[in-house]
């Protein structure tokens, strides 16, 4: 492995483990504040891509601007799933809520591949196609774009938990849901915005995505599993601590690939989550002792 | 800690027969019925399991009575939630810790006046407030909760449910898990908070030290009422209350 293929992983991994981390945010707050295993996530992100691609691909639309929409339109997606799921399951047992959830991906799934196939999509990504060279070095454009906005997302909600006075209600109420009740903040009505803007987010990590990656609906689990890599490695909820561990998934993935035949990166990848949660000995039953 | 001050007097809290439980099977309180005099303290007394957490629960709207009604002054408020009480100046200090640990000082207190949040000057005028009340948590304010000792939290979470000026107070077992020396101090601030003319339902289970500050005091035994009168009442019987208690 020569140092420029070296530095050409790290920018590429760096790159891509960004997007990572807003793959993997929608999943994180959800579960770090509302300690709910949103099972469905990686399905809605999938979805998302789908309709993402129907407006780029089929309608021709700008694949900058679609973004807010699709976002959008996960977050409504999300106060409907509240309204008609998510709320009677809070009052159920973990496995109940765990069962609801897969329920719902299947659901979603099915749907997905009714509309769509099972086909292979890339999404037309038009003037983001260019590579922008660095002497031996090449950065495909949309990877640095989609890099870029999910940076700007995740710093900008990161502000927003850190430094509104919002944000330290969800951080309260993620501490202890009944004294964010007894000083008045209206848990109900904040829980139901949490859960919307996790499933925009899941929407819009769907739309980053797929500037950088071809997909299908039937490789969505696959996501998931990187999703939870990401959540287990950065803890829950915080956005600079899941941008870092996306990052840290993206350069591994890409340094893995240099060192070790394709079919095999996924393994390591699949390792490095046993390894994880081995280390840090706690699994998704640690929702309830650390919170964001 | 400044010089008392004084609050208008709130109206009569009233637990008018209330029957509550947690599951559909179980009845925790049973027909239970009293008056949270306004200006003065009122104890709730009991042996563990009596059903005095569980009465102010009822009182602070995180449980609602299966039959029976809460009412303050005129209104009925057996149906509001506690954010709903508390925007008519009923507060709730629990029992225990409960502070956020991972937020700073300064966050408990802005989330204690969190009903306050789209009136910027008052919240910082409410912060401040406390911050003047209770000064030792003025240099330490953006230091995590978690990271005070037991005395300086229960004084943050005197500060977080005082931040509205509630008219009355609803108290959990204050001194629950104190260190003795602190003990006196949550008692002093107690008196304190009587001397501004507060309404106080106390539940404690240090009879000794509520007696001592309760105006009324009543007790219940397996959820339902059992004695009540003034405190002069009581004060000569404790000892043979409480021996009655530990028989139960």
């Amino acid at each position: 492995m020569s140092l420029r293929d070296l530095t050409q992983a790290l920018i590429n991994g760096s790159l891509l483990g960004g997007v990572y981390g807003g793959v993997a945010m929608g999943l994180s707050l959800v579960l770090g504040v509302l300690r709910i295993v949103n099972l469905a996530h990686s399905a809605v992100l999938i979805f998302g891509a789908l309709v993402y691609w129907e407006l780029v691909n089929g309608l021709g639309l700008d694949p900058l601007l679609m973004i807010v929409p699709i976002a959008v339109g996960g977050y409504l997606l999300g106060l409907v799933v509240h309204r008609g799921l998510t709320q009677y399951l809070a009052r159920e047992s973990d496995s109940t809520v765990l069962l609801g959830f897969f329920g719902l991906m299947v659901v979603i799934e099915s749907i997905a591949i009714m509309v769509w196939t099972t086909d292979t999509r890339t999404v037309n990504i038009g003037y983001l196609s260019q590579v922008l060279r660095f002497g031996d070095i090449g950065v495909p454009l949309a990877r640095i774009v989609a890099a870029a906005i999910t940076l700007a997302v995740l710093v900008a909600l990161h502000l927003f938990l850190t430094r509104t006075l919002t944000g330290a209600a969800i951080r309260g109420m993620a501490e202890n849901p009944d004294v964010a009740t007894l000083v008045g903040i209206e848990v109900g009505t904040l829980s139901r915005r949490i859960f919307a803007v996790g499933i925009g987010l899941a929407a819009f990590g769907g739309t980053v995505l797929s500037l950088v990656q071809s997909f299908n609906p039937q490789e969505h689990v696959r996501w998931l599993a990187w999703a939870f890599l990401v959540v287990i490695l950065g803890g829950l909820g915080s956005a600079m601590r899941t941008l870092l561990a996306g990052v840290f998934v993206g350069i591994f993935e890409t340094v893995v690939g240099l060192l070790v035949p394709f079919q095999y990166t996924y393994l390591a990848l699949y390792g490095l989550l046993a390894v994880a949660l081995l280390v840090r000995n706690e699994g998704l039953g640690s929702v309830r002792l650390r919170t964001i | 800690m400044t010089s008392p001050r004084t609050v208008a007097v709130a109206p009569e809290l009233v637990l008018d027969a209330v029957t509550a439980g947690y599951f559909d099977h179980d009845i925790v309180l049973d027909g239970v019925s009293m008056r949270v005099t306004p200006g003065k303290v009122t104890a709730v007394l009991g042996p563990n399991g009596s059903g005095k957490s569980t009465s102010l629960r009822v009182m602070s709207g995180f449980l609602v009575p299966r039959q029976g009604k809460v009412t303050l002054g005129d209104e009925d408020i057996t149906q509001l939630n506690p954010g709903e009480r508390l925007a008519r100046g009923v507060a709730v200090l629990p029992q225990g810790r409960s502070v956020f640990p991972q937020l700073t000082i300064d966050e408990n207190l802005r989330l204690g006046a969190w009903q306050l949040r789209k009136d910027k000057a008052r919240l910082e005028e409410a912060v401040e407030a406390m911050l003047d009340r209770y000064p030792t948590l003025r240099p330490i304010r953006n230091k995590p909760a978690g990271a005070l000792s037991g005395g300086q939290a229960r004084l943050l979470e005197f500060a977080r449910t005082l931040i509205l000026d509630p008219k009355v107070l609803l108290i959990d077992e204050p001194s629950v898990g104190l260190a003795p020396v602190l003990v006196d101090e949550v008692y002093e601030e107690l008196g304190r908070l009587k001397d501004e003319g507060r309404t106080i339902l106390l539940v404690d289970q240090n009879v000794q030290a509520a007696v001592a500050i309760a105006d009324y005091v009543y007790t219940l035994a397996y959820g339902r009422n059992h004695l009540e009168g003034a405190r002069d009442q009581f004060a000569g019987e404790l000892d043979g209350l409480i021996k009655q208690w530990l028989s139960l």
